[in-house]
């Protein structure tokens, strides 16, 4: 016998191993058992030749394949896969064109197909030359389809991933859904000079027994009409909001997903079902479900008068509607003071002062810093707070930007091309208030986009409370930063009582 | 900073490759060696952890703190694994064969050996009740306690007593498929 208690065999195998699983209070009580114990000691010496016998034979010698070889495998083999399924969508060509198969456009009589080519993944050549025969074939027929006031978006951005495939394969269960593909088309939108004539589209009567529609379809929108609201919601009192109900086209089945925002000014549209339902800054509508009417009542919200216009995307189509939105006589009305406003809506009325330089001038990159996270000394942080940008990691991978400058190249990420990084942000303590970044290329055109918390894509990024650093009471939020192109970029960090920017330049790596 | 798996899972789930590929580079080592043990065989293995890593391209995990990615993915390896055998009803067989030596080391004897203890390691895990042969491989590929118990849906507090258990049972299996190998040996004419 032992002349003890014997300890408990998984605490003796855990005080063993490698790993120590065992707080160091339980370490302890087992070594404080240990001194006073011979048979748990013989124990402890038993289980440690266990382990030893069991290390040798079981660790160690089951020598893995390359991982990056096998990664090399996994895109190979995965890709002629998601072709089928059009899973990802990659960068895309998309032609307006002509074609008997589509359908007739109200107001326009002009029918229209897009039809995209997915140069990975398909025999791109046959393809394309498939594509350029038949484009040039409708382009001599003189029916090329320009649609005034709703424009056939051809940009590689914006997908419009016709089916070129008779019977494509279902998309696998677990894909992003049908919402997210939609949600990867950039929001790409004409800019309108602040005084131009807003390009209003002609309103026609594709569905009887309501108001005259904008759009080209499959999905049109009832005409607007924009006046000051009064309800009882104090996020949109004082702003201008209409009722606008949706159509379908009859045979149409599909997610359409409806986004916008003012073309000759900087504003939003907040969208929103019906009273009950959330303002957001998105409209989803399910046709997949309906029933026999066609139709959806919803709401749009904007801050001031001006040229505005939807975003509509389907399945197969993106289509633009614009719209003015005029000052009335009920304009007048008094808004409600700026403490109705919600705190992104205030911050988002800052101004974004961020300098010009001229195409290859010296991009004034901030510095970094590192020590600034107490449980993270090495990380890279940029901004004088208590906000920071994390630039230390990009995709796993450690690159060095305590200069602001950042060695990237081009990947794939929600369906585009494009310059990326990883770049979390992070929040001292002391600071729990609404954050607002935004952001734009200095030395030309270029548009930043955050992808973060389950939104992406997105032209400002909302830093609310998210994650707490572990172990600190620091916050933080993963996001991932997009630009277009290399060259200076610069982002504006406002919250309640600071305003600074932060400047990095993004090289090809 | 490292990514957190969760964000990077995200971000894959969006359709960011980059973040997928460092999913699979992190994590891929370990999926592998769970597979080699089980099927003793690399290009079997190989063929298992792309199936493995499939499921997490298209069936990816719902985001649950309590369950690490890592166990995720082996909860799916072992699944893949032990079907895998079960599928060929040849479990013993396919356990004594000798074709994938996992050391590409230069002298053949030196391989002979080690594919001999790979026979027999596989062995006495075949002899193993199948959630201890599990509970070893999970935490012989390098998974923590936590880890483990998230894959297997045990309780973290017991994972030390199972794995001794478990260890102890492999080592008088392991040993017994020596002596048998040894008895085999000797009968050789």
């Amino acid at each position: 016998m032992t002349g003890c208690n014997l300890y408990d065999e998984g605490a003796l195998r855990s005080y063993l191993d490698p790993d120590n699983p065992l707080s160091e209070q339980e370490r302890e009580q087992v070594a404080a058992h240990l001194a006073t114990c011979p048979g748990c000691r013989a124990r402890l010496d038993d289980l440690c030749h266990i382990i030893e016998k069991a290390s040798a034979v079981l660790a160690g010698y089951a020598s893995a394949s390359d991982p990056h070889l096998a990664l090399a495998r996994f895109r190979r083999e995965l890709q002629p896969a998601v072709a089928a399924s059009a899973a990802r969508p990659a960068a895309t060509t998309t032609i307006a064109l002509n074609s008997p198969v589509a359908r007739s456009v109200a107001g326009t009589g002009r029918p229209r197909v897009a039809v995209s080519v997915r140069p990975a993944w398909v025999g791109i050549g046959l393809a394309a030359a498939m594509l350029l025969a038949l484009a040039l074939s409708m382009l001599l027929a003189g029916n090329v389809t320009r649609l005034a006031g709703s424009q056939q978006i051809n940009n590689p951005d914006l997908t419009v991933a016709a089916r070129t495939s008779p019977s494509p394969t279902p998309q696998p269960s677990g894909t992003p859904d049908e919402w997210t593909l939609l949600r990867r088309r950039l929001l790409n939108l004409p800019v309108v000079a602040p005084g131009a004539k807003c390009p209003v589209g002609s309103a026609t009567q594709v569905v009887p027994n309501l108001p005259p529609q904008l759009g080209s379809g499959p999905v049109y929108a009832t005409e607007p009409y924009f006046e000051v609201d009064t309800g009882d919601n104090p996020a949109t009192r004082g702003w201008y909001s209409s009722k606008i109900i949706w159509v379908g086209r009859g045979d149409f089945r599909g997610p359409v997903l409806v986004r916008g925002r003012k073309l000759d000014g900087a504003g939003i549209v907040q969208l929103q079902h019906n009273g009950n339902d959330p303002v957001e800054d998105e409209l989803r509508l399910d046709a997949s479900n309906m029933n026999n009417a066609d139709s959806w009542a919803s709401a749009a919200y904007v801050q001031s008068p001006g040229c505005y216009s939807f975003q509509v995307d389907t399945e197969n189509w993106t289509d633009v509607i614009i719209f003015q939105v005029e000052g009335t006589d009920q304009a007048s009305v008094t808004p409600e003071p700026t403490a109705t406003l919600d705190d992104w809506t205030l911050l988002g009325q800052r101004p974004v002062s961020l300098p010009t330089i001229a195409p290859g001038g010296q991009c004034p990159v901030s510095k970094g810093a590192t020590h600034v996270l107490p449980n993270l000394p090495t990380s890279l942080e940029f901004g004088q707070g208590p906000i920071y940008l994390d630039a230390s990691t990009a995709d796993g991978r450690n690159f060095p930007a305590p200069n602001g400058v950042i060695g990237l190249v081009p990947s794939a990420i929600n369906g585009i091309t494009a310059y990326h990084f990883y770049g979390p942000w992070v929040g001292a303590p002391e600071y729990t208030g609404p954050v607002l970044a935004r952001g734009r290329q200095l030395d030309g055109e270029g548009q930043v986009r955050f992808d973060y918390n389950l939104k992406h894509m997105q032209e400002q990024m909302r830093l609310d409370n998210y994650n707490d650093v572990s172990g600190t009471n620091w916050r933080f939020w993963p996001s991932t930063i997009i630009v277009p192109n290399t060259g200076c970029y610069a982002f504006q960090v406002d919250g309640e009582n600071f305003s600074y920017s932060v400047t990095l330049q993004v090289v090809h790596r | 900073m490292i990514e957190p798996d969760a964000a990077l899972l995200d971000r894959a789930m969006r359709g960011d490759e980059a973040a997928f590929d460092a999913l699979f580079l992190r994590y891929y080592e370990q999926v592998y060696k769970v597979l080699f043990r089980i099927c003793g065989n690399r290009e079997e293995a190989e063929d298992l952890a792309q199936d493995t890593f499939l499921e997490l391209y298209h069936n990816p995990p719902a985001s649950h703190p309590n369950v690490p990615l890592i166990s995720w993915l082996c909860r799916v390896a072992l699944n893949k694994g032990y079907n895998a055998l079960r599928r060929e009803r040849r479990t013993l067989e396919r356990i004594a064969r000798l074709d994938a030596p996992a050391y590409s080391g230069d002298d053949p004897a030196a391989e002979a050996v080690r594919a001999e203890e790979q026979t027999e390691v596989r062995d006495a895990l075949a002899q193993l009740p199948e959630r201890q042969s599990r509970l070893l491989l999970l935490r012989y590929a390098g998974l923590s306690y936590a880890e483990v118990a998230a894959a297997l849906d045990v309780a973290p507090g017991s994972v030390g007593t199972l794995l001794a258990r478990a260890e102890r049972a492999f080592v008088a299996a392991y040993k017994a498929a020596e002596e048998r190998a040894g008895s085999l040996e000797r009968t050789k004419p």
